[in-house]
């Protein structure tokens, strides 16, 4: 088991975003993380990489209690994620984006800062970009480059927040085998999407959250046929429209 | 000759102006809050000095560095311990900050009382060059500025502080994703405000007068040169405090002392209608 969450709640004011939710991600597992909007996903996310704190509850990663640790120190301790909406520095370009989630990891001090920038780059199929300033590049780009920088980090375990949103049918597959390698990597992955798609062949496990509980969780397969999944998406009906949506 | 001689003291006060902004464009950069109490560091600057050299009898020297490091350390307390709880809504910071600014003028009214003070110059005397004339006090002033400024765009530029202060200007949460502690560099950050707003004042009490409600003038032309330069970039904040620097002493004199105010808004103002993000803006950090 990598990460651990039991009981976590978010309440802000008056409405309970995240309620009493445990759960656990085991090394080198795939786990999706869906539900309708305002289900209280990014929150979740947000409470497990620090930026927010909970309400109640705790967050164990790697065995340690880190609800208590800023956001950077759970990056230092190898827990990355990227963001639905990109978060580029506009006034970098793309390998200084690679060579600062580097220089920041401070578990790896003798490394060919250059070489791996150029592994990572590879991988995300952004090299011949490496000179472009981030304000210059697509969303397609951004949304690669948001991860690039997050394995610079050194990451164990990295959460993926809508990696395929806003993007078509090509820029998908690309993602999809970068992230699919990601895991050969060994890097446990968490990720939220719309595009069940996507992730239904992808994922091992997928977590339903809905109106901030865990509905239901099982293997993809298990998902759609749920019934209460099946009426969380899309009111009273039955899986087979579900299936037809998929 | 009489331009030449309002040009060299528009420059003088310039340095002064870029001195006083370059903290609030920082903070403003690096945290996204408009605070209201930054004057009340320049104002805490001068009484500082004011209370080490003329009630301890200090030299100039000490008093300017002691009262400098208090306020940098006043600024990590203010931070921590008031603005950290309500970082995220602008409307509480900007109230907070007001109410701060306003209680801290009136502890200082009863801890030193509210007359008027003047502080010795450190530097006495005029220099004639050629008909030009120039007060030493502000010459010396305006060197430590400047002196200052270079160290500040250095340290930005050089150091792993600056560095990460300039990410987080850029983008916050990628700078969070980084690893970088967001948290603690904007906490710096506001110090290193407060200590650029007390050295203004040091540097600037022997000249003016020192009493409690003397940072609201410059809060307000830092805000204006700050907006003027556009949000949040260092260039364009030492550009416009030597335009506003300029623009007063000139239409002081060409027009009336009394307009010389006015016309750096009425600049401000028509600058904002053709170019609403400032004459450097871009929204894109330090």
């Amino acid at each position: 088991m990598v990460l651990e969450a039991r009981g976590l709640t978010k309440r802000f004011g008056g409405l309970v975003a995240v309620s009493d939710v445990s759960l656990t991600i085991n090394q080198g597992e795939f786990v999706g993380l869906i539900g309708p909007n305002g289900a209280g996903k990014t929150t979740l996310f947000n409470l497990l990489t620090g930026f927010h704190r909970p309400s109640a509850g705790t967050v164990v990663f790697k065995g340690e209690d880190i609800t208590g640790l800023k956001t950077s120190g759970r990056v230092h301790l190898g827990l990355a994620r990227t963001f639905q909406i990109v978060q580029p520095f506009p006034e970098l370009t793309v390998s200084e984006h690679v060579q600062v989630g580097l220089l920041t990891n401070k578990r790896k001090k003798q490394i060919n800062v250059q070489q791996e920038i150029e592994e990572i780059l590879n991988a995300v199929g952004l090299v011949e970009k490496s000179n472009d300033l981030a304000k210059h590049l697509s969303l397609g780009q951004l949304k690669r480059l948001e991860i690039a920088r997050a394995m610079a980090t050194g990451p164990s375990m990295i959460l993926l927040d809508e990696p395929f949103g806003g993007l078509g049918q090509h820029e998908i597959a690309a993602i999809q085998e970068l992230i699919t390698d990601l895991q050969h990597k060994g890097v446990t992955i968490l990720i939220i999407e719309h595009v069940l798609k996507a992730i239904m062949n992808l994922c091992q496990r997928v977590i339903v959250l809905n109106e901030g509980r865990i509905l239901a969780q099982g293997t993809p397969e298990e998902i759609i046929n749920n019934p209460e999944v099946v009426g969380a998406y899309l009111g009273k009906t039955d899986s087979g429209q579900l299936k037809k949506v998929l | 000759m009489a331009f030449i001689q309002l040009v060299i003291s528009g420059v003088l006060q310039g340095g002064l102006y870029a001195l006083i902004a370059l903290g609030l464009t920082l903070t403003l950069g690096v945290m996204r809050i408009t605070d209201l109490s930054y004057g009340v560091y320049y104002t805490l600057g001068a009484y500082f000095s004011f209370f080490f050299i003329i009630k301890l009898g200090f030299n100039f020297v000490l008093a300017g560095i002691l009262s400098v490091v208090l306020a940098f350390l006043i600024g990590l307390l203010v931070e921590r311990l008031l603005l950290r709880r309500i970082i995220s809504d602008e409307l509480s910071v900007m109230i907070l900050t007001f109410a701060f600014a306003y209680a801290l003028e009136e502890i200082i009214v009863f801890v030193w009382g509210s007359p008027f003070r003047t502080l010795p110059p450190y530097a006495i005397g005029t220099l004639n060059i050629g008909g030009i004339l120039l007060e030493k006090q502000r010459l010396v002033s305006f060197a430590v500025a400047v002196v200052l400024i270079v160290l500040v765009l250095l340290f930005l530029k050089k150091t792993r502080f600056g560095k990460a202060l300039r990410m987080v200007s850029q983008q916050q949460h990628g700078a969070y994703l980084v690893g970088i502690d967001v948290q603690l560099i904007q906490r710096l950050t506001f110090a290193v405000g407060s200590f650029l707003a007390a050295s203004a004042a040091v540097l600037l009490s022997p000249i003016y007068l020192v009493y409690p409600a003397m940072g609201w003038s410059p809060l307000l032309k830092a805000f204006g040169i700050v907006i003027l330069g556009g949000m949040g970039s260092v260039k364009g904040t030492i550009i416009a405090a030597f335009a506003l620097a300029l623009i007063e002493v000139l239409s002081s004199y060409y027009i009336n002392q009394s307009l010389s105010q006015v016309s750096f808004f009425v600049v401000l103002i028509l600058v904002i209608l053709i170019r609403p993000s400032g004459l450097f803006g871009n929204r894109e950090g330090v």
